[in-house]
Protein backbone atom coordinates (compact mmCIF):
# COMPACT_ATOMS: atom_id res chain seq x y z
CA UNK A 1 0.00 0.00 0.00
CA UNK A 2 1.31 3.64 -0.68
CA UNK A 3 2.06 5.65 2.56
CA UNK A 4 1.92 9.35 2.73
CA UNK A 5 4.11 11.40 4.97
CA UNK A 6 2.62 14.69 6.82
CA UNK A 7 4.26 16.86 9.59
CA UNK A 8 2.69 16.55 13.20
CA UNK A 9 4.50 18.99 15.45
CA UNK A 10 7.36 19.47 13.51
CA UNK A 11 8.02 15.56 13.00
CA UNK A 12 7.14 13.19 9.98
CA UNK A 13 4.81 10.55 10.25
CA UNK A 14 4.07 7.99 7.89
CA UNK A 15 0.52 7.83 7.60
CA UNK A 16 -1.90 5.03 5.93
CA UNK A 17 -4.05 7.40 3.74
CA UNK A 18 -7.73 5.35 3.89
CA UNK A 19 -7.48 6.65 7.50
CA UNK A 20 -8.24 9.28 9.79
CA UNK A 21 -5.17 11.16 10.33
CA UNK A 22 -5.86 10.41 14.44
CA UNK A 23 -6.04 6.69 13.85
CA UNK A 24 -2.68 6.97 12.05
CA UNK A 25 -1.93 9.37 15.24
CA UNK A 26 -2.71 6.64 17.90
CA UNK A 27 -1.65 3.57 16.37
CA UNK A 28 1.90 4.87 16.04
CA UNK A 29 1.60 5.85 19.89
CA UNK A 30 1.96 9.46 18.91
CA UNK A 31 0.48 11.34 22.27
CA UNK A 32 -2.95 12.67 20.88
CA UNK A 33 -6.20 14.26 22.69
CA UNK A 34 -9.01 12.32 21.62
CA UNK A 35 -12.27 10.63 22.51
CA UNK A 36 -15.23 9.89 20.91
CA UNK A 37 -13.28 9.28 17.06
CA UNK A 38 -16.90 10.10 15.66
CA UNK A 39 -16.59 13.94 15.33
CA UNK A 40 -18.85 14.31 18.39
CA UNK A 41 -16.67 15.47 21.23
CA UNK A 42 -14.30 17.98 19.22
CA UNK A 43 -11.30 16.96 21.96
CA UNK A 44 -8.95 16.15 18.80
CA UNK A 45 -9.01 19.26 17.42
CA UNK A 46 -5.87 20.00 15.04
CA UNK A 47 -4.61 22.60 12.79
CA UNK A 48 -3.60 23.09 9.23
CA UNK A 49 -3.20 25.14 6.60
CA UNK A 50 -3.77 23.08 3.93
CA UNK A 51 -7.13 21.71 2.38
CA UNK A 52 -9.01 19.77 4.31
CA UNK A 53 -12.59 17.42 3.87
CA UNK A 54 -15.31 20.31 4.61
CA UNK A 55 -16.88 16.80 6.99
CA UNK A 56 -13.68 17.95 9.24
CA UNK A 57 -14.36 20.98 9.84
CA UNK A 58 -18.76 20.44 9.86
CA UNK A 59 -19.12 20.66 13.71
CA UNK A 60 -16.80 23.53 14.50
CA UNK A 61 -17.40 26.94 15.15
CA UNK A 62 -16.59 29.70 12.21
CA UNK A 63 -13.99 31.67 14.72
CA UNK A 64 -12.61 28.16 14.99
CA UNK A 65 -12.43 27.29 11.07
CA UNK A 66 -11.05 30.50 9.94
CA UNK A 67 -7.95 29.84 12.12
CA UNK A 68 -7.73 26.76 10.41
CA UNK A 69 -8.67 23.78 13.13
CA UNK A 70 -10.39 20.39 11.96
CA UNK A 71 -11.04 17.35 13.48
CA UNK A 72 -8.19 14.69 12.93
CA UNK A 73 -10.62 12.45 12.93
CA UNK A 74 -12.95 13.05 10.51
CA UNK A 75 -9.45 13.87 8.02
CA UNK A 76 -7.24 11.22 6.24
CA UNK A 77 -3.91 12.66 5.49
CA UNK A 78 -3.06 13.85 2.30
CA UNK A 79 1.05 13.89 1.46
CA UNK A 80 2.83 16.69 2.59
CA UNK A 81 -0.27 18.30 4.80
CA UNK A 82 1.86 20.12 7.92
CA UNK A 83 -0.45 19.94 11.11
CA UNK A 84 -0.11 20.59 14.55
CA UNK A 85 -1.87 20.31 17.94
CA UNK A 86 -4.61 22.05 18.90
CA UNK A 87 -4.33 22.37 23.04
CA UNK A 88 -4.57 25.88 23.23
CA UNK A 89 -8.01 26.07 21.43
CA UNK A 90 -9.61 23.89 23.96
CA UNK A 91 -10.05 26.80 25.81
CA UNK A 92 -10.56 24.96 29.91
CA UNK A 93 -12.26 26.92 32.34
CA UNK A 94 -11.37 26.12 36.25
CA UNK A 95 -14.45 24.99 38.34
CA UNK A 96 -15.13 24.21 41.41
CA UNK A 97 -16.84 21.20 42.52
CA UNK A 98 -19.61 22.18 44.81
CA UNK A 99 -21.72 18.90 45.83
CA UNK A 100 -21.59 15.19 44.40
CA UNK A 101 -24.64 13.74 45.31
CA UNK A 102 -24.98 9.63 44.78
CA UNK A 103 -28.52 8.40 43.34
CA UNK A 104 -29.42 5.11 42.17
CA UNK A 105 -28.08 3.31 39.61
CA UNK A 106 -24.96 3.95 40.37
CA UNK A 107 -25.64 7.80 39.25
CA UNK A 108 -24.08 10.58 40.42
CA UNK A 109 -25.51 14.23 40.22
CA UNK A 110 -22.20 16.72 40.49
CA UNK A 111 -22.66 20.15 40.72
CA UNK A 112 -19.91 22.82 39.79
CA UNK A 113 -19.45 26.00 39.89
CA UNK A 114 -20.20 28.17 36.51
CA UNK A 115 -17.01 30.36 35.08
CA UNK A 116 -17.84 34.18 34.59
CA UNK A 117 -19.36 34.70 31.23
CA UNK A 118 -19.70 31.15 30.58
CA UNK A 119 -22.66 30.90 27.87
CA UNK A 120 -24.41 27.59 27.34
CA UNK A 121 -27.29 25.57 26.08
CA UNK A 122 -29.11 23.25 27.97
CA UNK A 123 -28.47 19.86 26.62
CA UNK A 124 -24.89 20.96 25.06
CA UNK A 125 -22.29 18.96 26.89
CA UNK A 126 -18.88 20.01 28.61
CA UNK A 127 -15.20 17.30 28.22
CA UNK A 128 -13.98 17.50 31.68
CA UNK A 129 -10.17 16.58 32.13
CA UNK A 130 -10.24 13.78 34.43
CA UNK A 131 -6.76 11.71 36.02
CA UNK A 132 -3.97 11.64 33.24
CA UNK A 133 -5.27 14.31 30.94
CA UNK A 134 -8.02 11.46 30.24
CA UNK A 135 -11.00 13.61 28.87
CA UNK A 136 -14.74 12.44 28.74
CA UNK A 137 -17.79 14.30 28.07
CA UNK A 138 -20.71 15.40 29.86
CA UNK A 139 -23.99 16.75 29.22
CA UNK A 140 -25.32 20.00 30.83
CA UNK A 141 -28.48 18.93 33.13
CA UNK A 142 -28.45 22.81 34.46
CA UNK A 143 -30.49 25.60 33.03
CA UNK A 144 -28.52 29.38 33.00
CA UNK A 145 -31.04 30.54 35.19
CA UNK A 146 -29.10 28.23 37.84
CA UNK A 147 -26.79 28.73 40.30
CA UNK A 148 -24.57 26.01 39.18
CA UNK A 149 -23.56 23.93 36.25
CA UNK A 150 -25.15 20.74 36.73
CA UNK A 151 -23.59 17.54 35.00
CA UNK A 152 -24.78 13.27 35.48
CA UNK A 153 -22.45 11.24 35.98
CA UNK A 154 -22.92 7.15 35.75
CA UNK A 155 -19.94 5.71 37.48
CA UNK A 156 -18.13 2.76 35.45
CA UNK A 157 -16.30 -0.27 37.26
CA UNK A 158 -13.33 0.67 35.10
CA UNK A 159 -14.01 4.60 34.03
CA UNK A 160 -11.14 6.65 35.43
CA UNK A 161 -12.94 9.69 35.02
CA UNK A 162 -16.46 8.88 36.19
CA UNK A 163 -15.11 6.67 39.22
CA UNK A 164 -13.02 10.01 40.14
CA UNK A 165 -16.40 12.23 39.56
CA UNK A 166 -18.37 9.95 41.56
CA UNK A 167 -16.25 10.27 44.64
CA UNK A 168 -16.80 12.62 47.28
CA UNK A 169 -13.51 13.28 48.24
CA UNK A 170 -13.70 15.75 44.87
CA UNK A 171 -16.25 18.25 46.37
CA UNK A 172 -14.39 21.25 47.11
CA UNK A 173 -11.83 20.69 44.48
CA UNK A 174 -10.85 22.48 41.54
CA UNK A 175 -11.41 20.57 38.13
CA UNK A 176 -11.43 21.63 34.76
CA UNK A 177 -14.28 22.02 32.08
CA UNK A 178 -13.86 23.38 28.05
CA UNK A 179 -16.59 25.34 26.38
CA UNK A 180 -19.82 24.41 26.12
CA UNK A 181 -20.32 21.80 22.47
CA UNK A 182 -23.08 19.97 20.66
CA UNK A 183 -26.04 20.92 19.05
CA UNK A 184 -28.85 19.04 20.68
CA UNK A 185 -30.41 21.80 22.46
CA UNK A 186 -34.26 23.10 22.63
CA UNK A 187 -34.27 26.35 20.02
CA UNK A 188 -37.01 29.27 20.60
CA UNK A 189 -39.91 29.85 18.30
CA UNK A 190 -42.72 27.39 17.54
CA UNK A 191 -43.93 26.95 21.23
CA UNK A 192 -46.52 25.17 20.94
CA UNK A 193 -45.15 22.45 18.97
CA UNK A 194 -45.01 19.00 20.55
CA UNK A 195 -41.70 17.36 21.69
CA UNK A 196 -41.09 13.87 22.05
CA UNK A 197 -38.01 13.15 24.57
CA UNK A 198 -36.17 9.86 24.95
CA UNK A 199 -33.20 8.97 26.77
CA UNK A 200 -32.00 5.94 28.75
CA UNK A 201 -29.50 6.22 31.38
CA UNK A 202 -27.83 9.67 32.02
CA UNK A 203 -29.19 10.32 28.84
CA UNK A 204 -31.68 12.17 30.99
CA UNK A 205 -29.53 14.96 31.73
CA UNK A 206 -29.05 16.51 28.46
CA UNK A 207 -33.15 15.84 28.28
CA UNK A 208 -33.95 17.21 31.78
CA UNK A 209 -31.95 20.61 30.68
CA UNK A 210 -33.58 20.95 27.33
CA UNK A 211 -37.35 20.44 29.34
CA UNK A 212 -36.25 22.96 31.82
CA UNK A 213 -35.18 25.31 29.48
CA UNK A 214 -38.19 24.94 26.70
CA UNK A 215 -40.48 25.65 29.83
CA UNK A 216 -38.44 28.45 31.40
CA UNK A 217 -39.31 30.29 28.18
CA UNK A 218 -42.40 29.65 27.54
CA UNK A 219 -42.81 26.45 26.02
CA UNK A 220 -46.87 25.48 25.71
CA UNK A 221 -46.84 22.39 23.70
CA UNK A 222 -47.12 19.34 24.81
CA UNK A 223 -43.96 17.98 26.20
CA UNK A 224 -43.78 13.88 26.48
CA UNK A 225 -41.06 12.54 28.63
CA UNK A 226 -39.49 8.85 28.29
CA UNK A 227 -36.72 7.78 30.73
CA UNK A 228 -35.45 4.11 30.12
CA UNK A 229 -33.07 2.00 32.61
CA UNK A 230 -32.79 -1.32 33.37
CA UNK A 231 -33.88 -1.47 36.69
CA UNK A 232 -35.87 1.01 39.02
CA UNK A 233 -33.33 2.14 40.79
CA UNK A 234 -31.75 3.36 37.72
CA UNK A 235 -34.91 5.76 37.27
CA UNK A 236 -32.56 8.41 39.51
CA UNK A 237 -34.41 11.40 39.07
CA UNK A 238 -37.80 9.90 39.35
CA UNK A 239 -39.06 12.80 42.34
CA UNK A 240 -37.67 15.04 40.47
CA UNK A 241 -39.52 14.45 37.35
CA UNK A 242 -42.49 13.84 39.29
CA UNK A 243 -42.59 17.35 40.90
CA UNK A 244 -41.59 19.17 37.69
CA UNK A 245 -45.09 17.19 35.92
CA UNK A 246 -47.33 17.94 38.55
CA UNK A 247 -45.86 21.38 38.05
CA UNK A 248 -46.89 22.16 34.47
CA UNK A 249 -49.93 20.41 32.45
CA UNK A 250 -48.48 20.34 29.51
CA UNK A 251 -45.35 17.91 30.36
CA UNK A 252 -45.94 14.15 30.75
CA UNK A 253 -43.69 12.10 32.03
CA UNK A 254 -42.97 8.25 31.41
CA UNK A 255 -40.59 5.66 33.37
CA UNK A 256 -39.69 2.33 31.67
CA UNK A 257 -37.74 -0.24 32.92
CA UNK A 258 -36.41 -3.37 30.91
CA UNK A 259 -36.78 -5.88 34.27
CA UNK A 260 -39.86 -4.40 36.05
CA UNK A 261 -39.63 -4.25 39.63
CA UNK A 262 -41.97 -2.96 42.56
CA UNK A 263 -42.27 0.45 41.88
CA UNK A 264 -45.84 1.49 40.44
CA UNK A 265 -46.46 3.58 37.32
CA UNK A 266 -43.43 1.98 35.35
CA UNK A 267 -43.79 0.74 32.26
CA UNK A 268 -41.96 -2.49 31.08
CA UNK A 269 -39.53 -3.09 28.30
CA UNK A 270 -37.47 -0.79 25.78
CA UNK A 271 -38.42 2.77 26.43
CA UNK A 272 -37.66 3.97 22.72
CA UNK A 273 -40.25 1.17 21.68
CA UNK A 274 -43.03 1.80 24.53
CA UNK A 275 -41.97 5.84 23.46
CA UNK A 276 -42.79 5.03 19.62
CA UNK A 277 -45.98 2.80 20.17
CA UNK A 278 -48.02 5.89 21.87
CA UNK A 279 -46.58 8.29 19.02
CA UNK A 280 -47.26 6.55 16.21
CA UNK A 281 -47.45 9.98 13.91
CA UNK A 282 -44.62 12.93 14.60
CA UNK A 283 -45.60 15.32 11.72
CA UNK A 284 -44.54 18.75 13.46
CA UNK A 285 -42.85 17.23 16.74
CA UNK A 286 -39.27 18.30 17.67
CA UNK A 287 -37.57 14.75 18.69
CA UNK A 288 -34.62 14.81 21.20
CA UNK A 289 -32.74 11.49 21.25
CA UNK A 290 -30.15 10.74 23.99
CA UNK A 291 -28.16 8.17 25.56
CA UNK A 292 -26.85 4.65 24.55
CA UNK A 293 -25.70 4.74 20.34
CA UNK A 294 -27.66 2.19 19.52
CA UNK A 295 -31.05 2.78 20.97
CA UNK A 296 -30.44 6.82 19.20
CA UNK A 297 -29.64 5.60 16.21
CA UNK A 298 -32.57 3.06 15.92
CA UNK A 299 -34.76 5.27 17.31
CA UNK A 300 -34.09 8.36 15.04
CA UNK A 301 -34.87 6.51 11.83
CA UNK A 302 -38.05 4.76 13.64
CA UNK A 303 -39.08 8.84 14.32
CA UNK A 304 -37.89 9.80 10.69
CA UNK A 305 -40.55 7.19 9.34
CA UNK A 306 -43.00 8.55 11.74
CA UNK A 307 -42.65 11.59 9.65
CA UNK A 308 -40.82 13.59 12.00
CA UNK A 309 -38.35 15.69 9.95
CA UNK A 310 -35.18 14.91 10.00
CA UNK A 311 -33.92 18.61 10.87
CA UNK A 312 -36.12 18.52 14.12
CA UNK A 313 -34.67 15.22 15.37
CA UNK A 314 -32.09 16.10 17.60
CA UNK A 315 -29.58 13.33 18.58
CA UNK A 316 -26.82 12.77 21.14
CA UNK A 317 -25.43 9.23 21.07
CA UNK A 318 -23.39 8.74 24.49
CA UNK A 319 -20.23 7.93 22.54
CA UNK A 320 -18.12 6.57 25.57
CA UNK A 321 -14.58 4.64 24.86
CA UNK A 322 -12.33 4.02 27.58
CA UNK A 323 -9.95 5.02 25.03
CA UNK A 324 -7.19 5.87 27.44
CA UNK A 325 -7.26 3.15 30.26
CA UNK B 1 -38.85 22.80 -24.61
CA UNK B 2 -37.54 23.30 -20.90
CA UNK B 3 -35.74 20.28 -19.17
CA UNK B 4 -37.46 17.53 -17.44
CA UNK B 5 -36.13 18.69 -13.92
CA UNK B 6 -37.73 22.29 -14.94
CA UNK B 7 -41.01 20.55 -15.75
CA UNK B 8 -40.96 18.91 -12.90
CA UNK B 9 -40.71 21.46 -10.23
CA UNK B 10 -37.01 21.76 -9.73
CA UNK B 11 -35.20 21.72 -6.28
CA UNK B 12 -38.91 21.99 -4.56
CA UNK B 13 -40.28 19.20 -6.35
CA UNK B 14 -36.82 16.79 -5.08
CA UNK B 15 -37.33 18.28 -1.73
CA UNK B 16 -40.39 16.61 -1.83
CA UNK B 17 -39.99 13.83 -3.07
CA UNK B 18 -36.94 12.97 -1.12
CA UNK B 19 -38.49 12.14 1.79
CA UNK B 20 -41.82 9.82 0.40
CA UNK B 21 -38.17 7.87 -1.28
CA UNK B 22 -35.80 7.80 1.23
CA UNK B 23 -38.68 6.37 3.39
CA UNK B 24 -39.58 3.67 0.29
CA UNK B 25 -35.43 2.68 0.87
CA UNK B 26 -35.49 2.33 4.10
CA UNK B 27 -38.43 0.39 4.88
CA UNK B 28 -37.81 -1.81 1.76
CA UNK B 29 -35.39 -4.92 3.76
CA UNK B 30 -34.18 -6.61 0.53
CA UNK B 31 -31.95 -3.26 0.03
CA UNK B 32 -31.98 -0.82 3.32
CA UNK B 33 -28.95 -2.44 4.86
CA UNK B 34 -27.02 -0.34 2.31
CA UNK B 35 -28.41 2.73 3.61
CA UNK B 36 -27.98 2.06 7.47
CA UNK B 37 -25.87 4.98 8.99
CA UNK B 38 -25.32 7.09 11.70
CA UNK B 39 -25.70 10.09 9.63
CA UNK B 40 -29.40 10.17 8.16
CA UNK B 41 -28.82 13.65 7.33
CA UNK B 42 -26.05 12.99 5.08
CA UNK B 43 -27.96 10.23 3.61
CA UNK B 44 -31.05 11.97 2.98
CA UNK B 45 -28.91 14.61 1.09
CA UNK B 46 -27.19 11.59 -0.85
CA UNK B 47 -30.56 10.31 -1.72
CA UNK B 48 -31.78 14.21 -2.73
CA UNK B 49 -28.61 14.05 -5.61
CA UNK B 50 -29.65 10.64 -6.92
CA UNK B 51 -33.21 12.41 -7.73
CA UNK B 52 -31.46 15.28 -8.88
CA UNK B 53 -29.68 13.04 -11.48
CA UNK B 54 -32.68 10.97 -12.47
CA UNK B 55 -35.04 14.49 -12.87
CA UNK B 56 -32.16 15.20 -15.23
CA UNK B 57 -30.95 18.84 -12.99
CA UNK B 58 -28.18 19.87 -11.99
CA UNK B 59 -25.71 17.54 -10.66
CA UNK B 60 -21.79 17.15 -9.79
CA UNK B 61 -22.57 13.53 -10.62
CA UNK B 62 -20.27 11.93 -13.86
CA UNK B 63 -20.54 8.25 -14.72
CA UNK B 64 -17.13 7.80 -13.21
CA UNK B 65 -18.14 8.98 -9.80
CA UNK B 66 -21.54 6.69 -10.07
CA UNK B 67 -19.16 3.84 -10.26
CA UNK B 68 -16.46 4.94 -7.75
CA UNK B 69 -19.65 5.68 -5.28
CA UNK B 70 -21.24 2.14 -5.73
CA UNK B 71 -18.14 0.07 -6.01
CA UNK B 72 -17.59 -0.76 -2.48
CA UNK B 73 -21.43 -2.35 -2.34
CA UNK B 74 -21.95 -6.06 -3.24
CA UNK B 75 -24.69 -4.57 -5.92
CA UNK B 76 -27.53 -7.12 -7.47
CA UNK B 77 -29.58 -6.35 -10.37
CA UNK B 78 -32.53 -7.18 -7.99
CA UNK B 79 -30.90 -4.18 -5.76
CA UNK B 80 -30.87 -1.89 -8.80
CA UNK B 81 -34.47 -2.94 -9.66
CA UNK B 82 -35.91 -2.09 -6.46
CA UNK B 83 -34.65 1.28 -6.01
CA UNK B 84 -35.95 2.05 -9.28
CA UNK B 85 -39.05 0.70 -8.67
CA UNK B 86 -39.44 2.80 -5.41
CA UNK B 87 -38.55 5.92 -7.61
CA UNK B 88 -41.29 4.60 -9.72
CA UNK B 89 -43.90 4.63 -7.13
CA UNK B 90 -42.38 8.17 -5.57
CA UNK B 91 -43.33 9.55 -8.69
CA UNK B 92 -46.55 8.29 -9.39
CA UNK B 93 -47.37 8.57 -5.39
CA UNK B 94 -46.77 12.57 -6.38
CA UNK B 95 -48.51 12.95 -9.39
CA UNK B 96 -45.85 13.36 -11.80
CA UNK B 97 -47.24 12.70 -15.48
CA UNK B 98 -46.87 9.47 -17.46
CA UNK B 99 -44.61 10.90 -20.30
CA UNK B 100 -42.25 12.90 -17.51
CA UNK B 101 -42.08 9.72 -15.35
CA UNK B 102 -40.31 8.11 -18.24
CA UNK B 103 -37.72 10.36 -18.97
CA UNK B 104 -36.81 9.90 -15.24
CA UNK B 105 -36.51 6.36 -15.41
CA UNK B 106 -34.80 6.08 -18.54
CA UNK B 107 -32.06 8.84 -16.90
CA UNK B 108 -32.15 6.29 -13.43
CA UNK B 109 -31.56 3.43 -16.42
CA UNK B 110 -29.07 5.28 -17.77
CA UNK B 111 -26.46 4.56 -14.71
CA UNK B 112 -27.13 0.75 -14.44
CA UNK B 113 -24.01 -0.19 -15.85
CA UNK B 114 -22.00 2.40 -13.81
CA UNK B 115 -23.73 1.15 -10.16
CA UNK B 116 -23.44 -2.12 -10.99
CA UNK B 117 -19.93 -1.72 -11.99
CA UNK B 118 -20.39 -3.52 -15.01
Amino acid sequence: MNKVTITYEGSQVSCDPDKSILENLITQDIDVTYSCQKGSCLTCVMKTDHDVDPKSRAPLKPTLVEQGYFLGCQQKPNDGMVINAADQIGVFHNVRVTNIELRGGQVAIVRLTVPDGYEYRPGQFVNIIGPNYTLRSYSIASIPLDDELEIHVKEHEFGTVSRWLCDKSLIGQEIEISEPEGQCFYLPGRSSSPLLLIGTGTGLAPLIGIIRDALSQGHDGKIELYHGAVNDDGLYLIDELQSLSSEYDNLSVHLGVLNKGSLNHTLEGAINDIALSQHHDLTGWRVFLCGDPDMVKKTKTKAYLADAALSDILADPFDIQDVKN
Amino acid sequence: MSSLYERIGGDAAVEAAVDVFYKKVLTDDSISQFFETTDMDAQREKQKKFLTVAFGGPNDYSGKDMRAAHAHLTLTEDHFGAVAGHLQATLEELGVPEAEIGEAMAIAASTHDDVLGL
